[in-house]
């Protein structure tokens, strides 16, 4: 059980700055989703703090110890690769066993035929056998022992990768996008597993995917990575709703949040497409808002969008209208709940509004910057400057 | 005849009126047709020329002559109960035995060597890679010249050694006494030079499969060592690479052990067999008595025996590639 903490990591190729300076604390029992798209460095931090990749410059402190130049065995650390990595030509459970004779056998006892017959061997080969099968049992490969990874689905193959790592009872697992070669129905399901090995095991996770359901889903909390940087470090729910960058915000939710082009004017009014939104920042100039799709709510008046409906996606339980908005280039997405089903038809024109506190407003450098509701005595303005639009689109 | 004919012509025919030919079928004729020459082509510049060795080898055949008497197998008799035969079996023996582990881990040692440079990797590949593509011929005459007991470079090097420390090698010291081997001359030493100009020439071919094995090895196992614990290069040797070079490993060692049981040229060009047939090879041994002296047959029943060993090779290795070294 470990805090891992990262301060100040830097790490070029060459001439290629793969991460700028990234400073993160991690507690312990933790459960920390790195995400980001890829090449973002994302894998590299997780390599670094690995020990399997040494940082140009910065340190990385397991547990309070500082562990650069420590080599990747000594730092008491599991890890879970993308393609499992298991040794094909082992059987599972000699796979699983791997950590274990590295570490509880000496070198001589090792050794083939001769290892078995030297002293102490055999009580210590048969403990970890019995360990062995304790953590095949936990997960549910214990049938499976005697096979050879090639035999496994991708499923089982995934097991063992984790019943590798979590038979010696490191301080933390890493696990660099575990599930990305899993088919969709069993990722969901290994998704809660792993959930709920960190759960009852107790151990920090650091979990690196490029997939912001899986990090959503799983995460105590996230870190957004971008271009090398951390732009965000939050649970999801704060991530979700309270996003402090754009590019966070753009990455974080399926279907992804909407992003309206705005100018604010002297006095703090945002328009958009010269039309009164009846908002006002009040911080920095606002250049764009972000309205998550279940935030809209359709109006008769007052609304902030108006557009007319492109296309519509029934799915079953949602209903996610895309609609041509006056003066935003991506169609507008909106989430409404299956009871406005047959009630909304495609080329229908749609007002929609939102209410102050679900929109997120961004100033020109994409940082987050406060919105709110404009004072009564605009209104009026702003709703016939509406109504043109309505006509118009 | 006619009701045989007309049962050919219009059996399938009538089927085919009946039902449609299915494609599989109709693909099968089809690959029949295409495969059809080069089953023709095995058959008679293979198959049948192996087997006109066996008939042969089982007469005292020899070229010109008008009569051919069976003989039976007194030719393999002769082979098995003759001297010169025996020392056949052991020099080609010996000398698979000397090259074969030798130039296969001199091959892995020297790839894995070049693997871990991180500037000259081409510049040693290629190196290691010369005596592969010079010609053997012309190899064993530079060879003939650097081992000559008196002029060669080699001797000349070794007697500079003589009242240096090296003398307390005893074989080295009776050496500086009694002058230094003839080499290729000496029945003590011939096969041995011989399997060292082997090693020399053919495992850097054996470095070059290495290294493309190497390449096959997914580096997220190493990876995976790391974490689990492996710190020497010794263990990750042992845990990953040797293991995964399996199939590389048994191709390898298929590979040179039948070229070096066909080792002729240097033979030839070196030392004709000689001297005591210290070094008279299968293959020597074929052109000798079947080419050189026109025993056909006896020639014939040395090539049959070869290509046994070279059978029983090439079966060991499936049978080895199909239970251990195959995992995928």
């Amino acid at each position: 059980m470990a805090t891992i903490q990262f301060r100040d990591i830097r790490k070029s190729f060459g001439d290629t700055d793969v991460l700028k300076g990234v400073g993160l604390d991690i507690a312990d029992g933790e459960f920390l989703s790195l995400v980001g798209p890829s090449g973002c460095g994302k894998s590299t931090l997780l390599r670094i703090l690995a020990g399997l990749e040494s940082q140009t410059s910065g340190s990385v402190r397991i547990g309070g110890t500082p562990v650069d130049g420590l080599h990747a065995a000594d730092r008491d650390l599991a890890m879970v690769f993308q393609s499992y990595a298991l040794y094909p030509h082992l059987s599972v459970a000699e796979n699983i066993a791997v950590p274990l004779t590295m570490r509880r056998l000496s070198n001589a006892q090792r050794l083939p035929l001769i290892g078995r017959a030297l002293p102490g061997s055999r009580t210590t080969r048969a403990a970890i056998g019995t360990t062995v099968r304790e953590a095949a049992e936990m997960l549910d490969i214990a049938h499976l022992l005697d096979r050879k990874p090639g035999q496994l689905s991708g499923g089982q193959r995934q097991r063992v990768a984790l019943g590798r790592a979590l038979v010696r009872d490191p301080s933390a697992f890493l696990l660099d996008e575990p599930l990305s070669n899993l088919d969709a129905k069993m990722r969901v399901h290994m998704r809660a597993e792993i959930a709920q090995l960190n759960r009852k095991l107790g151990a920090t996770f650091v979990y690196v995917t490029h997939d912001q359901a899986e990090a959503m889903t799983m995460s105590d909390r996230i870190a957004v990575m971008m271009e090398g940087e951390l732009l965000q470090v939050g649970t999801p729910d704060a991530l979700y709703d309270h996003p402090e960058d754009i590019r966070v915000a753009q990455f974080i939710g399926s279907p992804a949040i909407n992003i309206l082009p705005v100018d604010t004017d002297a006095s703090g009014t945002i328009r958009l497409c010269d039309m009164a939104t009846g908002l006002r920042a009040s911080g920095p100039p606002i250049e764009h808002l972000g309205v998550r799709p279940e935030a809209f709510v359709p109006c008769e008046e007052g609304e902030l969008v108006v557009g007319r409906v492109r296309m519509i996606e029934n799915l079953g339980s949602d209903l996610f209208v895309h609609l041509d908005a006056a003066g935003v280039p991506m169609p507008v997405t909106v989430r409404l709940p299956s009871s406005a089903r047959g009630r909304i038809k495609v080329r229908d024109v749609m007002r929609l509004t939102a209410t102050p506190a679900r929109i997120c407003g961004f100033d020109s450098a994409g940082k987050a910057a406060p919105v709110s509701a404009h004072d009564k005595a605009h209104d009026k303005a702003h709703d016939t400057a509406h109504d043109k639009v309505a006509r118009h689109v | 005849m006619s009701d045989l004919a007309s049962l050919t012509n219009s059996g399938p025919k009538q089927q085919r009126i009946a039902r449609p030919e299915r494609p599989e079928r109709r693909q099968a004729r089809a690959g029949m047709v295409l495969f059809a020459p080069a089953l023709v082509l095995l058959i008679l510049i293979l198959i049948v020329p192996v087997g006109v060795a066996a008939l042969l080898s089982f007469t005292d055949y020899t070229l010109g002559r008008p009569s051919i008497d069976w003989v039976g197998l007194r030719n393999y008799i002769d082979i098995f109960t003759g001297s010169s035969y025996r020392k056949m079996i052991v020099a080609t023996v010996l000398y698979v035995a000397l090259v074969v582990p030798a130039s296969v881990f001199l091959g892995l040692g020297a790839a894995l060597l070049i693997r871990s440079l991180n500037v000259g990797q081409s510049f040693y590949k290629t190196v290691y890679f010369l005596p592969v593509m010079a010609s053997l011929l012309a190899m064993a005459i530079v060879w003939e010249f650097a081992l000559h007991p008196t002029l060669g470079i080699v001797n000349r090097t070794l007697a500079m050694g003589c009242g240096t420390p090296l003398e307390l090698w005893s074989w080295f010291a009776r050496s500086c006494v009694d002058g230094f081997p003839l080499w290729l001359g000496d029945r003590d030493y011939a096969l041995y030079t011989l399997a060292f100009i082997g090693i020399w020439q053919s495992f850097g071919f054996n470095m070059v499969l290495y290294l493309a094995g190497l390449t096959s090895v997914p580096t997220e196992l190493y990876g995976a060592a790391a974490m689990d614990g492996v710190k020497r290069g010794w263990e990750r040797f042992r845990l990953i690479t040797w293991p995964m070079l399996g199939p590389t490993t048994v191709f390898v060692v298929t590979i040179t052990m039948i070229r070096s049981f066909q080792v002729f040229d240097t033979v030839e060009a070196l030392t004709h067999g000689g001297p005591a047939k210290s070094t008279y090879v299968m293959i020597y041994a074929i052109y000798e008595k079947g080419i050189a002296q026109n025993l056909v047959g006896l020639g014939a029943a040395i090539t049959i025996l070869f290509l046994a060993f070279v059978m029983l090779i090439s079966v060991a290795q499936r049978r080895f590639v199909e239970r251990k070294v195959h995992y995928q």
